[in-house]
């Protein structure tokens, strides 16, 4: 399930966003939060939303928003859903990356960070620690990714906020045993110079 | 015996202190003592006496008066003197029994052979044995186990004849292997390869005393400086984190996880969750308390045997060789583990240029040319052993060449024994070369076959060095720290 309030909770910031379920919502919505935004279909249903076409980004205008809307609810006709998450697009130029989390039989919570985005499995560029992590771990598994290079700004970009990409691990990791969940995703965390925002999450208990 | 735990003092428990009953008794049973000479049970009694145990060895024997020339018991407890220590090597039905005699003479240690416990299901045999062990104190090892070798006290409860597996000298390795076999055949290469061990346990079903216990006693026990582990599985993974982020402050510990099966994996929901297996867990663990994992069986004692050295201060490789090719296939190596190519200081250069003849090449890697003796080897290990820009030495020998003869390995040894800097040997070759390979290991220099097995050894050995630096005083001229 998605609960971003989870994600405030622990001090991760998450990209603007509300929760909506008729047409005239999501336009205001959209205003409110200022273009551009993305769309989303909630559905337990749709676990890799991507894959599904149930995601729409770009959205610019109040015309956009109603007509984005429309074709979700008709992508998902039929399909249990709980509504449609309007965000704002953040992260242009940002670097997409996973921090996640699981529950293992002899170690307990672990946390992993890794170059997020729908490509995560393809990649598997990630590392993993166990719960509880301090800041010389944190900064430890962001020098241990083999692409760390993008992170340190490759090609002229700005590097990104190390210290808040370390909050943020620590936060997840104090999220983890906290909550104790079976699986936890924050997928894609957009990093740039300025910090690190959340943009989906999963949690599974 | 107490000891000091974060800031407040902790007992230790009575079964890892029993330890010492296992690793160094004055007198031992062995229960299930044979005069049939396959049986286990003879040739633990035969390995003993061979081996040069020093202290009393009693033969527990229902049905026999002397065994292998030693008079034989009924039972322990028809011992009037005192008994350290006990090896229980009969059928599971009889073990909780002669267990019982163990705890009421007042045994502390038992090293348990006989298997037919939780292998094979038989768990409420083995919990009713952790019980009676539990309640005299007693260190028990095992079930289903192989035993310990304590190359120093000469304790020797493995079952595997000498004549086949062959037991290390003395040195500074502590080696516990959850499996049996896969220790015993480690435990011969090593005595082969000239590895010295301190003591070699394999703890079987760890029904009482368990990996961590044995860590825990490993850290104190003063013989043992390097640890290593092979593990299978563990019963408390966080236990195991904390014990070993403990001892790695003060002693390297090299890990291989054996069973790295994806399993659990296949039914994730997540993304994290299909890329986290118990793999990935471990070697979280191994990495967050400071334990060097080895991915091989080959590594595990290449990674180890190299702490017999002085820990470097820093990772810039000094490279001598007497074939010009091997410091070329050396110094991609360096690259590739992420080390550094040392630039010699200048007054290294200049000695170097006055003392070599003008066909070397004054500069690292040092090429001595194949023409060289164990002299020009002398001096350019001193020189570099003074240059401040050199961290570690690595020395290439090829045995092949004419000049060279076994003088070049007290050099490298009298260097060595200085403790100055470290000092890694690599040489390839065939049987004139293992034989000095041999002698060096035996000096504590550890030897490589490649520069490449040399440099994955050394990247450990200095990525420790800065673990440890973190919590102790290093006799470094800087503080360590490695140049990027």
């Amino acid at each position: 399930m998605i609960d971003f309030s989870l994600l405030s909770k622990y001090g991760i910031a998450v990209a603007p966003y509300k929760l909506v379920r008729k047409p005239h919502e999501a336009i205001s919505a959209s205003a409110e939060i200022g273009f551009p935004v993305a769309m989303k279909i909630v559905s337990p249903d749709a676990l890799h939303k991507t894959d599904k076409g149930g995601v729409v980004v770009g959205i610019g205008s109040s015309h956009e928003a109603e007509k984005a809307y429309g074709t979700l609810m008709e992508r998902f006709k039929g399909v249990k859903t709980e509504g449609v998450l309007v965000q704002k697009m953040v992260g242009k130029g940002a670097v997409e990356l996973i921090i996640g989390g699981k529950k293992d039989p002899q170690f307990g919570q672990l946390i992993m960070l890794g170059m997020g985005g729908i490509f995560v499995e393809v990649y598997k560029d990630v590392t993993f620690r166990v719960c509880p992590i301090t800041a010389e771990d944190a900064a430890e598994m962001i020098s241990e990714l083999r692409s760390h290079s993008i992170l340190e700004g490759a090609r002229g970009r700005k590097p990104v906020n190390k210290a808040a990409l370390i909050n943020a691990l620590i936060s997840a990791s104090k999220l983890l045993q906290g909550e104790n969940p079976s699986e936890f995703d924050i997928n894609p965390l957009m990093a740039d110079e300025k910090g690190c925002v959340a943009v989906d999450m999963r949690i599974l208990y | 015996m107490e000891k000091r735990l974060g800031g407040k003092l902790e007992k230790i428990p009575q079964k890892i202190r029993n330890l010492d009953a296992v690793f160094k008794p004055s007198s031992i049973a062995v229960i299930g003592a044979s005069r049939e000479p396959n049986k286990i049970g003879h040739v633990i009694v035969k390995n003993f006496i061979d081996g040069g145990f020093g202290g009393k060895v009693y033969p527990i024997n229902p049905n026999a008066e002397e065994i292998l020339g030693l008079k034989a018991y009924k039972s322990v407890l028809e011992i009037k003197e005192k008994v350290d220590s006990a090896v229980i090597a009969i059928p599971a039905a009889a073990v909780a029994g002669a267990l019982e005699e163990c705890g009421k003479k007042g045994i502390k240690g038992v090293v348990l052979i006989s298997g037919g416990f939780s292998e094979v299901g038989n768990h409420k045999g083995e919990k009713k044995l952790a019980e009676i062990a539990n309640r005299y104190g007693m260190a028990l090892i095992g079930p289903n186990c192989m035993g310990v070798i304590t190359p120093a006290s000469r304790v020797d409860s493995v079952f595997l004849p000498i004549y086949k597996l062959g037991r290390p000298r003395v040195g500074p390795i502590s080696f516990i292997s959850q499996s049996g076999a896969v220790g015993g055949c480690i435990v011969d290469l090593a005595s082969r390869a000239g590895i010295g061990m301190n003591k070699f346990v394999s703890y079987g079903n760890a029904a009482v005393v368990d990996e961590c216990d044995l860590l825990e006693y490993l850290a104190t026990d003063k013989g043992t400086q390097i640890i290593v582990v092979y593990l299978e599985g563990v019963k408390d993974g966080r236990r195991l984190l904390e014990v070993a982020r403990r001892i790695t402050r003060k002693k390297p510990v090299v890990v291989i996880k054996a069973g790295k099966s994806a399993a659990g994996a296949e039914a994730a929901k997540s993304h994290t969750g299909s890329l986290a297996g118990s793999s990935e867990a471990y070697r979280a663990a191994f990495k967050q308390s400071g334990m060097i994992e080895a991915q091989t069986l080959e590594q595990l004692f290449d990674f180890a045997k190299i702490f017999d050295q002085v820990l470097p201060c820093g990772n810039r490789i000094g490279i001598i060789t007497n074939g010009g090719g091997m410091g070329v296939l050396a110094t991609d190596s360096i690259e590739d583990e992420g080390l550094q190519l040392s630039k010699f200081s200048e007054e290294t250069v200049a000695q170097l240029k006055a003392s070599l003849p003008p066909y070397a090449n004054a500069r690292n890697p040092l090429d001595i040319i194949g023409d060289a003796d164990s002299h020009r080897y002398e001096i350019a290990i001193n020189a570099l052993m003074k240059d401040e820009s050199v961290d570690v030495i690595l020395l290439i020998i090829l045995f092949q060449t004419a000049a060279i003869d076994s003088s070049v390995v007290n050099i490298a040894i009298r260097a060595s024994d200085l403790q100055k800097k470290p000092i890694i040997a690599v040489c390839t070759g065939g049987e004139y070369t293992e034989m000095h390979k041999r002698i060096l290991e035996s000096y504590g220099i550890p030897t490589y076959a490649s520069p490449s097995s040399a440099m994955r050894s050394i990247s450990r050995f200095i990525k420790y060095a800065e673990h440890y630096s973190k919590y102790n005083e290093m006799k470094c001229p800087v503080p360590i720290k490695t140049q990027k």
